[in-house]
């Protein structure tokens, strides 16, 4: 340990540091990055220019779903046995007490010597009351689920399957070829891998959208290489996926760097990304 | 007859006011007694002293001493007042009312109550189901983080420290869950004043009437 803190020592002077206390942890730490970083420099002098990759930072925009989703055929028959039972075990609620004394009181009113008081005469039954309850209720019209976008089938709007989460996807011109992707940008140096994601959206779908970050770190990551016909410096990209929700804010595509874009669900994601990107993308996108 | 004479002289004697009579009369004072014929100043005519009767008086000192103590018996009690629990109002109220409130039993014939227990082990079955496949899925969700950690560290560790600093922004994180029903676009809402009724229970509330206890209470 004591060479080692001796080289240690000797490096952090060479980076222009102050040499301070620090722990064992943090000695060792520092000592294994200087390693990495040795390692790394060793081998791109071996392996020629193209060892290098892009940065890329692409966003995974989500629209949370609006409405809940419709209960499937055990969740619908465990909540009616469940109510069932509930119900069993209650108490009279005060509406079927009133309903038990309209009862009793009808009885009356048969007899004979039966007299009504003015009270009576304006006696407001339960089952009136659950009359006016009905048509109040009636009288509400609720928003259809099924939005006019869903008729249409018009996969630009944000109004379609609200009982599903959607998925911005933009098509844009890679190399030769228009690809549907998330929303993506390189890497510039200074910013952070996150704030390129954000950039990424922002450049590519307007400014006006409004999303909100899942954290600092990535979810997600894929890699590729570029074909060999390709002259280029690196030999790849690597890029990161930033989740974000979506929060606010109409999608106005610029027209420079994407030429279409789409909220799709997870289900319809395959039928338009390339079969490994999905793969990829698959891995950190939930299901609901 | 001169005797007899002398005789009643002596016994009227009583009456005389000639008699020569010899007075001792001593003073105190060292002014001589003068007579006083201007009039008196500075003062004013005596009130007449009220007659109270001593009985009235002690009934009335009674009263006055049971209002106080009638007061700090009141205060007392305020002060032990405390805040209501409504819950637990309804529940005194429903506690009385709990034969009225019985339901009668619903008996359930066996093919019922079977259907019940198989559909119970069907929901056990579909939640443990459930739960095994978000185990799965949480896995999958962070096996993919750690690639791209892992990944990002590798191109640079400055990325990377940047990407696992935690975001203050995710705190007062709030969540507006699915509903029902979609909002209604063109919904406007009916007018009206908001108005607060609800009851306050603040210590402030109760007023002490001031009152000097200690001075009343020594008379």
């Amino acid at each position: 340990m004591a060479t080692s803190m001796n080289k240690l020592k000797s490096l952090l002077l060479l980076h222009g540091q102050t040499v301070r206390f620090i722990s064992k942890a943090q000695c060792r730490d520092l000592l294994r990055r200087q390693c990495v970083g040795k390692r790394c420099s060793s081998t791109n002098v071996t392996q020629a220019t193209g060892d290098r990759y892009d940065l890329l930072g692409a966003v995974c925009l989500e629209r949370k779903p609006i409405i809940v989703q419709k209960k499937t055929e055990i969740e619908e028959k465990y909540n009616t046995m469940i109510r069932q039972i509930e119900n069993e075990h209650s108490l009279l609620s005060d509406h079927e007490l009133r309903h038990k004394e309209d009862l009793l009181y009808a009885e009356k009113s048969k007899e004979d010597d039966f007299e009504e008081t003015e009270i009576d005469g304006t006696r407001q039954t339960a089952l009136d009351r659950e009359d006016i309850w009905e048509s109040e209720a009636k009288a509400f019209i609720t928003a259809d689920t099924i939005t006019e976008a869903d008729k249409t089938d018009d996969r630009r709007s944000i109004e379609r399957k609200l009982d599903e989460k959607l998925i911005l996807i933009v098509k844009q011109k890679l190399g030769n070829t228009e690809k549907w992707i998330l929303p993506q940008s390189s890497w510039v140096s200074g910013e952070s891998m996150r704030e390129t994601a954000n950039r990424a959206l922002k450049s590519s779908c307007g400014e006006e959208i409004e999303p909100v970050f899942y954290g600092n770190a990535p979810c997600g990551f894929y890699k590729y290489n570029y074909p060999k016909t390709v002259d280029k410096e690196t030999r790849g990209s690597k890029i990161f996926f930033f989740k974000a929700k979506y929060k606010e804010g109409e999608v106005t595509i610029n027209k420079d760097n994407v030429i279409d874009y789409l909220w799709v669900t997870k289900t319809e994601l395959i039928d338009y990304l390339n079969r490994d990107y999905y793969r990829s993308v698959d891995q950190f996108i939930l299901d609901l | 007859m001169s005797a007899s004479v002398n005789a009643m002289f002596s016994r009227f004697s009583r009456l005389c006011i000639n008699q020569a009579i010899a007075v001792r009369t001593v003073h105190t004072q060292v002014s001589p007694l003068l007579f006083k014929v201007s009039e008196q100043l500075c003062a004013e005519p005596m009130k007449k002293k009220k007659k109270v009767d001593p009985m009235k008086q002690f009934a009335k000192e009674a009263k006055k001493l049971k209002k106080i103590e009638r007061e700090i018996r009141r205060l007392d009690k305020k002060g032990r007042i405390l805040k209501p629990i409504d819950e637990l109002d309804s529940v005194r109220r429903l506690s009385k009312e709990l034969e009225l409130r019985k339901r009668e039993r619903t008996v359930l014939s066996f093919d019922e109550m079977e259907n019940r227990v198989l559909l119970y082990k069907d929901w056990t079955r579909y939640k443990a189901q459930q739960r095994r496949l978000d185990c799965i899925t949480l896995r999958r969700l962070q096996n993919s983080q750690t690639k791209a950690l892992d990944e990002l560290r590798k191109e640079s560790e400055d990325l990377y420290q940047k990407a696992i600093q935690i975001d203050e922004g995710m705190l007062a994180l709030n969540i507006t869950g699915p509903l029902s029903t979609p909002p209604i676009k063109s919904f406007e809402p009916t007018d009206g004043e908001y108005v607060d009724k609800t009851r306050k229970y603040d210590e402030t509330e109760i007023e002490i009437p001031k009152i000097e206890l200690t001075s009343k209470r020594r008379r």
